[in-house]
């Protein structure tokens, strides 16, 4: 039975390879996803820069040394501006435009309050966190100033701090971690969805659909070796665009700058060698499925319909988990798909070995590709997948 | 040899089998026919472990396809009613994966591969892959996959539909190159001029049962009538178009 089954897997795999349009339809997912994530990390980086200079425009700047130098210290370019109104728009060059009064000195040095403008253009996120920035530096200079004067008089600064607050998260893991961990991992697992998905309705259902069905039932091959043959190709699709998919997402995220990322990634041969173990059992468990599927369909196109249906089951899982697991009960979380997520996050971000977590999944998809594999080779014994739709 | 003992096949409620028996000797072709939904091509699907009767038996070579059908199926060469063929893959790539699920492999698999495509002359296609071939080179590469392992029992479901002259030529030639090597040749065709020039024994099928069978001479003298074809209407108990429109 075996060298048949190599036989079938080895004639699938030729005739699947050639077949452009499923090459696409399997790896393109893959290739394309985490390029996608790490070109719109590429375009926030430019629109972005680590090393951006703050400006402030200041008027009569030449009275107000103390707040240019605190400003200055504090990493901001501070340009003087010599307009006596404001414009419609800011300076050029400059993220805020810093009014002071023509009376800035005297009014400082009498003890008056002085009243300080701040001008910003909060059209855009770049001119909201730039405008935010130069006001609390101007709100931080002013904290400064009352200090000194307070120190200067004698008086302890700490009567200004009544009530100490201080703010400690005590989930277990941080919101960025969990939502960035859950998403990459579920990427993974639509991966395993995508890679089989078209090669899968072609063996069974377009098998049917051609007409080959028959002269291949009518060999002295069981059903058996015949779908393990197809389960190997479906599985190897399926095993490939899982692998592609860690292999780019990976790569793309070792580009993408430390401060962008929230969290940290475990990334070393024992953690790929574990997401693996997972994936690829994880990944044949997915084959059967979608062989299950498409043993029951007539045409390729109807198979495509229902394997397509199928993509939503993951995804409805995973956003499940992403954004409603505070209500779901802790069970919930050894729930196919769910408890496979929880390994590959917990795995990938925390860089620690979720092992129920990880069992749970493992035996899930080698109980569940066994049952699906059976059930689909008794079906193939049917007499009405001889003709087609 | 080929026995089918009384077999039945209902679909549903309609039943397409009713109680058939015939043999189809070695060194013989043996052709059923029948008009359309007369039972053949289930009777040839049952001879080919693709279907199990309801009753009765079908052995080939002695094997019960029913209880020990991979082992008949062995020493079965199926052309099945549709070529089926993989558009992706070569001549040659069919070839081998037939073969290989018969158990050929190494040498023996070149061998079967080498004698085949010469018997056949299928080498100008042998490399290429059957995506737009012509109706007689799908017919060449699904009889070449059908006799790989040289089967004792050769079973064809109406091998000429679709084909020219000169193919069904060469398929005839074929046929008979097959009977004189001493195989088993078993086929379905409603053609009254290809089953009389080819069969050496006509089973004649009409609802799903055998309503005569012999050499088409013997059928002929049986019937009194000038042809096969008048032959097959009045053995048969068909009506034509014409007879019906007087009743």
């Amino acid at each position: 039975m075996i060298a048949q089954a190599l036989a079938v897997y080895k004639k699938e795999m030729r005739d699947m390879l050639r077949d452009r349009r499923m090459l696409i339809a399997a790896f393109s997912f893959a290739l394309l996803g985490p390029a996608f994530m790490g070109f719109i990390a590429f375009l926030t980086k430019e629109d972005d820069p680590v090393e951006v200079k703050i400006t402030a425009a200041v008027s009569y700047m030449e009275q107000a040394p103390g707040l240019v130098a605190f400003m200055e210290r504090e990493g901001l370019v501070v340009s003087p501006y010599t307009g006596d109104k404001v414009g419609e728009a800011l300076p050029e060059g400059a993220d805020a435009l810093v009014m002071l009064p023509s009376t800035y000195a005297e009014d400082l040095k009498s003890g008056n309050p002085v009243s300080v403008q701040v001008f910003t253009d909060e059209s855009s996120r770049k001119g909201l966190e730039r405008g935010r920035t130069i006001m609390g530096l101007v709100e931080g200079y002013n904290s400064y100033l009352t200090v000194h004067r307070m120190t200067a008089r004698g008086i302890p600064t700490s009567l200004l701090t009544s009530v100490v607050p201080s703010r400690h998260d005590i989930s277990e893991k941080h919101l960025a971690v969990q939502l960035l961990g859950d998403g990459l991992a579920m990427m993974f697992i639509l991966a395993t969805f995508v890679g089989g998905l078209s090669v899968a309705v072609d063996t069974l259902a377009g098998e049917r659909e051609r007409h080959s069905m028959q002269p291949l039932l009518a060999q002295p091959v069981t059903s058996m070796a015949v779908i393990l043959g197809k389960l190997g190709m479906v599985s190897s699709f399926s095993i490939i665009g899982t692998v592609l998919m860690v292999t780019t997402t990976m790569t793309t995220m070792s580009f993408i700058p430390a401060e962008m990322l929230p969290l940290s990634i475990y990334i070393d041969a024992s953690t790929i060698t574990l997401l693996l173990m997972q994936l690829i059992p994880f990944a044949i468990f997915i084959a059967a499925c979608q062989l299950f599927i498409s043993i029951q369909v007539k045409s390729f196109k109807e198979g495509q319909s229902y394997i397509s249906m199928f993509m939503f089951v993951p995804m409805f899982v995973a956003y499940l988990k992403i954004y409603g697991s505070a209500k779901l009960p802790p069970v919930a979380n050894y729930f196919p798909v769910m408890t496979d997520m929880e390994s590959i996050s917990s795995l990938l971000f925390t860089g620690e070995f979720a092992a129920t977590n990880f069992f749970i999944s493992v035996a899930i998809s080698v109980v569940g590709a066994l049952v699906l594999t059976w059930f689909t080779s008794r079906k193939l014994q049917s007499e009405v997948l001889l003709d087609a739709a | 040899m080929i026995s089918v003992e009384n077999i039945s096949k209902s679909y549903g409620d309609v039943q397409a089998v009713k109680g058939m028996t015939f043999q189809a000797q070695d060194a013989q072709i043996t052709t059923l026919l029948g008009a359309n939904g007369s039972g053949k091509t289930t009777t040839l699907r049952s001879i080919s472990g693709l279907l199990k009767q309801d009753g009765g038996a079908v052995k080939v070579d002695g094997i019960d396809v029913k209880q020990d059908t991979i082992a008949a199926q062995r020493r079965l060469g199926v052309f099945p009613d549709s070529f089926g063929l993989y558009t992706r893959l070569t001549t040659r790539e069919h070839m081998e994966y037939f073969a290989e699920l018969h158990g050929l492999h190494g040498s023996a698999l070149d061998a079967a591969v080498s004698e085949v495509s010469e018997r056949l002359n299928l080498e100008d296609i042998l490399d290429r892959r059957t995506e737009g071939f012509s109706q007689g080179q799908r017919m060449k590469v699904a009889l070449s996959r059908a006799i790989m392992h040289k089967p004792q029992n050769i079973v064809l479901d109406e091998p000429t539909r679709g084909l020219d002259v000169m193919n069904i030529r060469l398929l005839r030639h074929i046929l008979q190159e097959l009977k004189d090597a001493g195989h088993c040749v078993l086929l379905s065709s409603h053609v009254m001029a290809e089953v009389e020039i080819l069969s050496d024994h006509v089973v004649m099928m009409a609802d799903g049962v055998v309503c005569a069978e012999g050499s088409p001479l013997e059928l002929i003298s049986k019937s009194g009538q000038p042809n096969l074809e008048e032959a097959f209407v009045v053995l048969t108990g068909q009506k034509d178009h014409q007879e019906r429109n007087v009743a």
